[in-house]
């Protein structure tokens, strides 16, 4: 009966799927090695299935979502607000030059409103011999025009670069990206008031692919080799995802709709074996409400590869009494980035008296002892 | 004593190798300990997407021992495991990491239905007599065909509403799209993620923002759990009249890239 039980609910399940296995690489390799690693992509579809294979690049943000948007080598700033005719933005970053070298860098934008896209003029290399080469005039049809300035390169081969946006006519909403022909890193100096992504932990330069199309008939499956060289240089854990996609099917039809493209991302995580530091920090403490209850904890991975992290948060008056007691869900945080964690009363918890607490929030990631922030305060 | 168990453990697993070179058992049967558990069927059904292994004890030489281990590797937890359907069991890691099953009797079957496909390959497998007074626990090992792990599977579908159309637009108003679209994700891990990202097509004198503004894509409840699950997406155009001065007549596409991947 229990048997039949089981077959029963699942007797719906239809198996139609492009699988690929393994689900993730999670890799330790050692330093300067190259080694080959194998995919399997099966097509258990009843037709021909035409995918396209490639290397991208992901962040996991603050709130633990995935961030797929990222160019491989790139820098993002996204200025989500309005911009009035005539305004002028200066978004200013360094970037590492490669040993004795320089890079060539290919800017674009877009905006949302209205829709709007361009290129980044200015020169394409950025290195010591582009210092102060101005880039060619606004165009006088351009709505908006982004030149791009080396400011200097220090003796550390570090350059800064300028972004000047100039905005002829009122827009909203500004993306910028920067992307180098190799993997760089991107640091941000000034994101004019908007948001700085880079990945700079990317090792989508590290892994390259044998297949980047494959047409599978159905039942057919066909190997893909993963090729990693990890660098002398690397330290700890780096990170990038292999993309199998489908292809959409084109439409020049008039009207509205909506095609789906699916893809699945393989995670390809590579740690440099004997390289790896695992440290954490508590950045923050805030406490948001009072009635009810909300805290929030912002958690800092400091150190070069990804930490699983548990911890649990206490509200404590002033005999010393513990009054309120959370446990954190366990969440993971890649290295250089950061986690918000919420705690919260329920409705139905009666509220905090009034008096002076301690919030203490303490994280567990594998280290001798937890990492722990506290903050004072007072309920009225 | 434990020298003492060692010792009796050690002359009856001699024994029950020459047991089993005697028998010449097929390669689906294992003797050891003086039991020999046959992996009895290995079977992947698709219309479920599920794998049955059945295993009948067929031979019970000496006592019935106290509890037999089936090899589990890494890769499969509760969440791959039917477990309405499957026999009773406990998760162990002494003197294995795999599933101990008790109440063994001659012609017994074990059940274990896994959620998705999964090939047999020789696992490990212990059989422990337990609680003979002053001695240690009595414990054989040796290998059975069992799940072949070490492969995790990630796959992600449009089975239906691969492209949706909405209503033709005259004014403004809600337009709720004509279907909805079915992705079905198939993982042996839990935890996976769903994604989206958005793309538009539209006219060039169209306001892109206006079109993110009024599109709206709710996705129904799920549980990102082993095995494969079925997620329905629904689409509809909320369209104020200052938007619907921003979307002048042609085609828009809205594409949507749907990202599966693990959730670690």
């Amino acid at each position: 009966m229990a048997v039949g039980l089981g077959l029963l609910l699942c007797s719906s399940i239809a198996v139609q799927a492009v699988r690929v296995l393994p689900a993730s690489l999670s890799l330790d390799q050692r330093l300067g090695t190259q080694e080959t690693y194998t995919l399997t992509v099966l097509n258990d579809t009843d037709a021909a299935e035409e995918l396209l294979l490639y290397v991208g690049d992901w962040q996991r943000l603050e709130d633990g979502e995935h961030d797929w948007g990222m160019p491989v080598n790139s820098a993002r700033w996204i200025l989500d607000r309005s911009f009035a005719a005539g305004e002028t933005v200066d978004i200013v970053y360094a970037v590492d030059l490669p040993t004795g070298g320089d890079v060539t860098m290919e800017g674009t934008f877009e905006v949302s409103s209205p829709q709007a896209s361009g290129v980044v003029s200015g020169p394409d290399r950025v290195g010591s011999e582009t210092v102060g080469e101005a880039a060619s005039s606004p165009a006088a049809s351009s709505d908006i025009w982004i030149g791009r300035l080396v400011e200097s390169v220090d003796a550390a081969g570090r350059a800064t670069v300028r972004l000047t946006v100039q905005f002829r006519e009122a827009c909203e909403g500004l993306v910028v990206y920067e992307t180098a022909s190799e993997r760089v890193d991107f640091v941000s100096i000034d994101a004019a008031d908007g948001r700085f992504d880079a990945i700079n932990r990317s090792n989508a330069g590290w892994v390259s692919l044998s297949h980047d199309r494959l047409v599978l008939q159905p039942d057919e499956s066909r190997d893909v080799t993963v090729t990693v060289t990890v660098p002398e240089d690397a330290s700890g854990t780096y990170w990038s995802a292999v993309f199998v996609q489908s292809q959409p099917q084109a439409s020049d039809e008039a009207g509205t709709r909506v095609v789906s493209i699916y893809r699945t991302a393989i995670k390809v995580y590579v740690t440099a074996s004997g390289t790896e530091a695992a440290e954490g920090r508590v950045i923050d403490v805030q406490v948001g409400e009072t009635d009810p209850f909300i805290l929030y904890a912002l958690f800092e991975n400091s150190g070069n590869v990804e930490l699983v992290v548990t911890g649990e948060a206490q509200v404590i008056d002033r005999t010393g009494q513990v009054i309120r007691e959370y446990a954190i869900e366990e969440f993971k945080v890649l290295p250089g980035a950061q986690r918000i964690v919420t705690v919260a009363d329920a409705t139905s918890e009666s509220a905090l008296s009034a008096d002076i607490y301690q919030a203490v929030v303490s994280f567990e990631y594998g280290a001798d002892s937890p990492v722990v922030g506290v903050r004072g305060f007072r309920v009225r | 004593m434990v020298q003492r168990g060692s010792r009796v453990g050690a002359i009856a697993g001699i024994l029950a190798v020459w047991i089993a070179v005697l028998l010449s058992c097929s390669s689906f049967a294992s003797t050891v300990g003086g039991v020999t558990i046959t992996l009895h069927s290995h079977k992947y059904y698709p219309a479920w997407n599920m794998t049955r292994f059945v295993y009948r004890i067929s031979r019970i030489s000496w006592l019935a021992p106290s509890y037999w281990v089936l090899g589990i590797g890494d890769d499969i937890g509760d969440e791959q495991i039917d477990i309405a359907g499957s026999t009773s069991y406990v998760w162990v890691d002494d003197p294995l990491s795999g599933l101990a099953y008790t109440s063994i009797s001659s012609n017994r079957k074990f059940y274990l239905w896994l959620y998705g496909q999964w090939d047999a390959e020789p696992v490990d497998m212990a059989v422990v007599y337990s609680g003979w007074g002053y001695f240690s626990d009595l414990v054989y090992t040796g290998t059975i065909d069992g799940p072949a792990t070490g492969g995790s599977m990630l796959s992600v579908e449009v089975v239906s509403g691969s492209q949706v159309e909405f209503p033709q637009i005259i004014a403004s108003g809600t337009y709720d799209a004509a279907t909805t679209t079915q992705l079905e994700i198939e993982s042996t891990l839990s935890g996976w993620a769903l994604d989206w990202d958005l793309s538009l097509s539209i006219p060039e004198s169209a306001d892109a923002s206006a079109v993110e503004r009024v599109f709206e894509l709710a996705v129904d409840p799920y549980v990102a759990a082993a095995g494969m699950t079925q997620v329905d997406v629904h689409y509809a155009l909320t369209i104020s009249d200052e938007d619907f001065s921003g979307l002048p007549e042609g085609g828009y596409q809205i594409g949507i890239t749907y990202t599966v991947t693990t959730g670690d």
